[in-house]
């Protein structure tokens, strides 16, 4: 008993030390929330510069986890691995990738006329407590702490898409984002609890090694992969748990959609390539390989991510070609997007049976470009949504001439998301579609290749209309500091489609 | 440094055009022409350097490189280096069994791959597999004539290099670019809107241009080809006519689909036997060895590609809409220069990245009955066109039938001819499109029934207008009859060429016969239109008011006259470019890549 204790403290104590990041964004959630109560006339700007101050705090305690290895709160039960999070190269990425996005989005936020004049104390800490969520989802080994971080990360999410009270297009995505997402979660953790049934462990490790040593059936563990995999997709606003994204995307406010677009489908991804890695070989992070792949033989992942994948793509571009609320239709763009980078995931798993392992590369570097170009373009989108007060395609027209340096821009996001040269977007794509055409998935690339030219049709329709059509309106003044940090978004995007060659071996080294 | 500074000398004044004030019109318009002109100056060079037979080739270059890049390499892989590379073809099937090792399941390493792993565990792989390139490329069919090479590093994680050079195929085309850009820009100078976005697009189209013709990464060319789009989707549509925005999207999806096409086929090219490789030469030196299958896969794959852009019936359709739309000055480098970086993807990529698969009878057939339907079909749109840009643009996809037909043929004849009517076509399209714009700017509409007795009223436009009607024609004496009439000797003799011959499928002799009527057809709309714009003795009310060609148009016009008429009676003088490259890629080609 005693030594059962002092375990637990051990394992405590130990795991409180690792966990520093986490605890700031909680301290920070709660500073937010106290400050934006009791500091006398706040003003919108003094909470964004608490929340920027702690973000970065928190990326700088992060900063040591990259040369760390090992889990968080974990401990040993016999000669197996246990534990609840994970510390790793790739954990350690997407959770700096989840930091920079909630600060890039702070700027769009603090500038967006939905919020002036009303009290940002809330509106941070969600973002914050959503971010927390995903540093949970992206380090999370055991499978309530996955649970427990794609939750958290939700319900952040679900409160601060409705958070303009005054607007009903925010409440009702709210509203379908709570219900979607409860029932994604209900399917989720069905699943969940199968698989704990079946192997009577919540770690990933043990799991996959029960699931060797007895060979559990079949019908339950399809079921249980299916059900799971319906949770992730929703995360990652893939087909075919991609129907909340419209509407969320479209009401919640500008800022907020600019980071769900980014942060939750990296969450969402982060989480799915963990679970895979751990499922296919059981060699994922701080897991020694077990051998030979009974749960890959039992069931085609590989597969099944294509056909996602495949899905996602066709469903996204096509539906994304009636829009005419840009959001919407960035939002559709976006569950292509998640398409093409289920790409690389079923690369993975299907490479994960060689030495060599999969590469897990092409994701990475994608992400890094996903972010650049589409923060850009919702930057934007924001800033003329709140100085017009309208996101309708129409709304853009004559951008060229109003705002030139804003027109720009947002053509150089575009064509990074369509995928031409010289653009990060290209290079990523290329990358993308050379490890299908590598792993025999031709038809993949194939059909990714389509639906880039598909996908040209609704991006140029924009394009089109901020350069082709004319409007009475006056010129828009987005301010230099608009421009400033749109550069910062866009010249990246150039940057990674010209002089990529050392990203290739940064995004590498990210992989497992 | 030639190609070079001419591909990024128009990038730069783009950067310049962008940054001069909107209100001074004049000084934009100089500011650009200055470096039209200034890109031609190279390639002006380069034209008669090559003539010369001036300056290394790409051969010599190469290896020139790869000792280099030998010699750079860490100390201790040199040695082990220099033993590989000297048995190349060994070398090839090596490091494809090291690529397979490397992704495969196999644990123990084979004798053959220990030297590689040795150099790879003395960090000078990378070193060991661009020098393996360079050897391969210059051993290439094409290396002998490529000239002006520029090699240098731009993605080593992928392989990719700055690969630019030049030879008897491309350097008329690049010539064609240049001079064509001087004159449009001095045509353009009516433009009086957006003047600064129409020649900062412009620019940047003629770097896009130049580069396609330059490069041989395929990477590069990749980006270049990309490059092109999006000034045209700007340029017709934002100074194009009244359905412009239609035009400029369909032209733009048409082309784009084609593209990805050819970025799967490049990826493809990458992956295959492990090779890593983007290098053109590389790839052609052992691409005869690839299975049918695959050549075959690859060809259609880059025949999407390109045979949008050529255009082939039946992808032609988004040309009518374009030319017709856009302004005069695109029309000219749509029609002149455009339409050839798919004729010259044909010669440069398909041909030589898929040799076998370019002789055998489906894809012969296949080339040829287009070509076929080209000439005629077209000839018969353009005949009932009522818009005079658009039977222009009709007998554009008519003339580049001929291109296809003599590329089917794959004799010497049929070659040369397909490639000077690339380069004819270039010169005597350009020009009836300027004359159309001539005619358009006085007469603010192209309605062809509304013409008549112009010759009368503007008889020195009359008389650059028969010149170039009649060289479209194919009028002996001109430059147009000399590529149709080699076209139709080389395909003519194709039958007999190849009659016993197992690799090539001859081009069968009925298609030679359904093509001729073509040139009746042609002969027949462009003398029709001749007399209903030009001749006539009534001189209208409404024509009485045209000036004749003032000072700039006269300035574009002239130069493309004068090259009708001279290639057309010494047409030498431009075959002697390209005869030793068509007729090595000829040779190449026949003989299944050499192998």
């Amino acid at each position: 008993m005693g030594n059962d204790m002092s375990q637990v403290q051990d394992v405590i104590s130990r795991g409180v030390a690792g966990f520093v990041p986490e605890l700031i964004l909680c301290g920070l959630v709660c500073v937010l929330l106290l400050a934006d109560l009791f500091i006398r006339g706040v003003k919108p700007r003094t909470t964004a510069w608490i929340a920027t101050l702690g973000l970065l705090l928190a990326g700088i305690a992060l900063w040591p986890r990259l040369a760390a290895s090992g889990e968080i709160f974990g401990w040993m039960q016999g000669n197996a691995q246990q534990g609840l999070m994970v510390t790793d190269r790739f954990a350690w990425f997407f959770q700096m990738f989840f930091l920079a996005t909630a600060l890039a989005t702070l700027p769009m936020a603090v500038d967006h006329a939905a919020f002036r004049a009303r009290r940002m104390g809330e509106y941070h800490a969600l973002v914050v407590a959503a971010t927390l969520g995903m540093f949970l989802m992206a380090g999370a080994v055991n499978l309530l702490v996955a649970y427990l971080g794609i939750e958290f990360a939700s319900m952040a999410s679900y409160i601060a898409t409705a958070f303009d009270k005054r607007d009903r297009r925010g409440s009702e995505g709210g509203l379908k984002y709570v219900v979607y997402g409860s029932v994604a979660s209900g399917v989720m953790i069905y699943g969940l609890s199968l698989l704990y049934g079946m192997t009577g462990s919540l770690h990933y490790g043990a799991i996959a090694q029960q699931l060797q040593i007895h060979a559990a059936s079949d019908l339950g563990l399809v079921t249980a992969a299916l059900l799971v995999f319906g949770g992730f997709a929703y995360k990652m606003a893939a087909f075919p748990m991609h129907f909340w994204c419209p509407d969320v995307y479209e009401g919640a406010p500008t800022p907020f959609t600019a980071y769900l677009s980014v942060a939750s489908k990296a969450a969402g991804f982060a989480i799915f390539v963990r679970f895979i890695a751990a499922f296919t070989t059981g060699s994922g992070p701080s897991f020694v390989a077990f051998g030979t792949v009974p749960f890959e033989a039992s069931f085609g992942w590989p597969t099944l991510i294509a056909a996602a994948a495949a899905l996602s793509m066709t469903v996204g571009n096509l539906a994304a070609l009636w829009q005419t609320n840009v959001k919407r239709m960035l939002a559709y763009s976006s569950i292509a997007q998640a398409g093409y980078l289920l790409m690389a995931v079923a690369v993975y798993a299907a490479g994960q049976g060689r030495p060599s392992g999969g590469d897990l590369g092409p994701l990475i570097f994608y992400f890094v470009a996903y972010f650049f170009m589409n923060l850009g373009a919702f930057h934007v989108v924001s800033v003329v949504s709140s100085r017009t007060g309208a996101e309708h395609v129409e709304d853009f027209a004559g951008l060229g001439r109003r705002s030139p340096w804003m027109a720009f821009g947002l053509v150089v996001c575009l064509l990074s998301l369509l995928g031409m040269p010289p653009t990060g977007g290209f290079t990523g794509k290329l990358q993308l579609l050379q490890a299908a055409v590598e792993n025999h998935l031709v038809w993949l690339a194939v059909l990714a290749g389509i639906n880039t030219a598909i996908s040209a049709f609704y991006y140029f329709k924009l394009i089109r209309c901020m350069y082709l059509h004319d409007s009475q309106a006056g010129l828009l003044n987005a301010g230099t500091t608009n421009g400033v940090i749109l550069a910062v978004f866009v010249v990246p995007i150039l940057v990674l489609g010209l002089a990529f060659s050392p990203f290739i071996e940064f995004s590498r080294s990210f992989g497992f | 440094m030639l190609l070079t500074l001419a591909i990024f000398l128009p990038l730069v004044g783009m950067a310049v055009v962008l940054l001069l004030p909107s209100a001074n019109k004049n000084l934009i318009r100089w500011t650009a022409t200055a470096f039209a002109a200034a890109a031609f100056l190279p390639i002006i060079a380069l034209t008669s350097g090559y003539g010369a037979q001036e300056g290394e080739t790409a051969e010599q270059t190469l290896l020139i490189k790869r000792d280099a890049v030998v010699a750079a390499a860490p100390a201790a892989a040199r040695d082990a280096i220099l033993a590989l590379l000297k048995d190349p073809q060994k070398l090839t099937g090596q490091l494809k069994a090291w690529s397979d090792h490397q992704h495969g399941p196999t644990a123990t390493l084979s004798d053959d791959l220990k030297p590689i792993a040795a150099v790879e565990a003395a960090h000078g792989f990378a070193s060991l597999h661009e020098a393996w390139e360079l050897t391969l490329a210059s051993r290439s069919a094409l290396a002998k004539d490529l000239r002006y090479v520029e090699y240098g590093n731009w993605i080593p994680a992928f392989n990719i290099h700055y690969f630019l050079a030049s030879d008897g195929l491309s350097i008329p085309l690049i010539f064609l670019t240049g001079l064509l850009w001087v004159l449009c820009f001095v045509y353009s100078y009516s433009i009086e809107e957006g003047v600064k976005g129409y020649f900062a697009l412009f620019l940047l189209l003629e770097t896009g241009l130049l580069g396609v013709f330059s490069a041989l990464d395929f990477f590069l060319f990749y980006v270049f080809w990309e490059i092109v789009l999006l000034p045209m989707y700007f340029l017709i549509g934002y100074w194009g006519g009244p359905n412009r925005l239609y035009a400029a999207i369909k032209f733009f999806i048409y082309t784009l689909v084609g593209s990805v096409l050819m970025l799967v086929a490049m990826l493809a090219l990458y992956w295959k036997d492990g090779m890593d490789t983007f290098n053109l030469l590389t790839l052609t030196s052992v691409a005869g060895g690839f299975d049918m299958h695959f050549q075959m896969w690859i060809f259609l794959a880059l025949f999407m590609g390109f045979a949008i852009k050529v255009p082939v019936f039946p992808f032609h359709t988004w040309l009518p809409d374009a030319h017709v739309q856009a302004p005069t000055a695109v029309s000219v480098v749509l029609a002149g220069v455009l339409l050839k970086m798919g004729g010259y993807g044909f010669y440069r990529f398909s041909y030589t990245l898929a040799p076998d698969a370019g002789v055998s009878q489906a894809m012969v057939l296949m080339i040829g009955i287009l070509g076929l339907i080209n000439i005629v079909y077209g000839a018969l749109c353009a005949m009932a066109q009522k818009d005079f840009k658009s039977l222009v643009a009709y007998s554009s996809v008519s003339h580049m039938g001929f291109v296809l037909l003599g590329m089917a043929a794959m004799t010497t004849e049929g070659i040369q001819g397909s490639v000077l009517q690339m380069f004819n076509h270039g010169v005597s399209s350009a020009m009836m499109f300027l004359l159309v714009g001539v005619l358009y700017e006085r007469a603010h509409h192209r309605d062809l029934d509304r013409f008549g007795g112009i010759g009368l009223q503007m008889p020195y436009y009359t008389g650059f207008a028969i010149i170039g009607f009649f060289a479209s024609l194919g009028l002996p004496g001109l430059n147009g009859f000399i590529s149709e009439a080699l076209v139709f000797m080389g395909s003519y003799n194709s039958a007999e060429f190849f009659a016993g011959s197992s690799a090539v499928f001859a081009l069968p002799r009925w298609i030679v016969y359904l093509a001729l009527p073509g040139v009746v057809l042609t002969a027949g709309y462009i003398l029709w239109t001749v007399q209903r714009v030009y001749m006539g003795t009534a001189k209208k009310e409404e024509y009485k008011t045209f000036k004749d060609l003032n000072w700039r148009e006269v300035f574009s016009l002239t130069p493309l006259a004068a090259m009708c008429i001279i290639f057309g009676v010494a047409p030498a003088l431009i075959l002697d470019y390209m005869n030793a490259t068509l007729d090595h890629l000829r040779a190449f080609v026949v003989s299944g890549g050499g192998i």
